[in-house]
């Protein structure tokens, strides 16, 4: 495993290093080191993404670095052990996501896209669908910033058509 | 709140499960028009978690063979109660009520009916989606495959392709 560190520089000006291993999570991040974009002394910006959002993208890929290492080392383990491993991973991400906020999910997510991390956006798109499963369409509006453009008699037309089956 | 780009909101929509996201179709016309988008309804039958919607089949003598869906709850005094009935209403006529016969269920959600015209007699093949309610295939010859499609419980399975031999 490469040990090679990166410097990777928030929107507002804070300063991470991160292992190369662990931000090549990041197919964007990935690609700049791939073309050698990437100069040893110097941070790579990340215009999009703040401080407080990019500690938790850099706690994911380090964490998940190191899922990947022990899928190569054990790679003949038996299915208890593969399933014990991958209950291991879905109890750190169920902790993970569980102490963020909604308005921290979307952010998060919008870093997630942004550097193309596909299991982040996986997990964090996951987490959001389980938590408007039980909103109604008015609250799912106000999360989603999103305007009711029915008129109230299209509206009243899918409500019918609706009330089969979930009335 | 910060706002989602469309594509990333779909990311999050295909997994939430197919009634929780009935039920939030009307939050905007984009959001119901996900029900007639293949690419949408593809991402979703792959990748949210699938659900089962208990049916049963009611014959009386004035309506033959109607479709009833039930909801049961098994918190505190359990209670089991038919929430809803529907019959299959001929797409070309409003007036024109098929009586359905016969039916079986593929591994995808979708219910196959053989139904009798009230207008004309001949028997017909329809398939049904018991999520979005919408049936086609109203000649008889052809069986028609569904264009609108929420998938429900795939555990359940009798092969699609054995059911179309049978008739």
């Amino acid at each position: 495993m490469s040990s090679n560190m990166i410097m990777l520089k928030s929107s507002d000006g804070a300063s991470f290093e991160i292992e190369e291993a662990a931000a090549r999570k990041s197919k964007i991040i990935a690609n700049m080191i791939e073309v050698e974009c990437v100069d040893e002394d110097k941070a790579i910006p990340l215009q999009n993404v703040t401080g407080n959002i990019l500690a938790l993208v850099i706690e994911y890929c380090n964490k998940h670095i190191v899922d990947d290492d022990d899928d190569v080392a054990t790679e003949e383990a038996s299915e208890e052990e593969e399933e014990a491993k991958k209950k291991k991973v879905d109890d750190w991400e169920a902790e993970f996501m569980n102490s963020m906020s909604l308005e921290t999910m979307f952010e998060l997510l919008l870093a997630a896209n942004y550097l193309n991390i596909k299991s982040l956006i996986d997990l964090v798109c996951q987490t959001i669908a389980n938590n408007i499963k039980d909103k109604t369409p008015e609250e799912v509006r106000k999360i989603f910033s999103i305007e009711n453009d029915f008129t109230p008699e299209e509206e009243e037309e899918i409500r019918k058509e609706n009330a089969w089956a979930f009335g | 709140m910060s706002e989602l780009p469309d594509d990333v909101v779909d990311e999050i929509l295909c997994r939430v499960p197919a009634t929780s996201l009935k039920r939030l179709r009307y939050t905007c016309k984009r959001w119901n028009c996900l029900f007639n988008d293949r690419e949408f309804t593809r991402q979703h039958f792959h990748k949210a978690r699938k659900e089962s919607l208990i049916l049963i089949l009611k014959n009386s003598q004035e309506s033959p063979f109607r479709f009833h869906s039930m909801s049961i709850n098994l918190h505190r005094s359990p209670t089991v109660e038919i929430t809803c009935e529907f019959n299959l209403i001929n797409p070309h006529s409003s007036l024109d009520h098929l009586k359905i016969y016969k039916y079986c269920h593929s591994s995808d959600g979708l219910v196959l009916c053989v139904c009798v015209s009230n207008m004309d007699k001949n028997a017909r093949l329809v398939v049904w989606n018991p999520c979005t309610v919408k049936p086609s295939g109203s000649n008889p010859e052809i069986l028609a495959s569904t264009t609108t499609i929420m998938f429900l419980d795939p555990t359940k399975t009798t092969n699609p392709a054995t059911i179309a031999t049978k008739y």
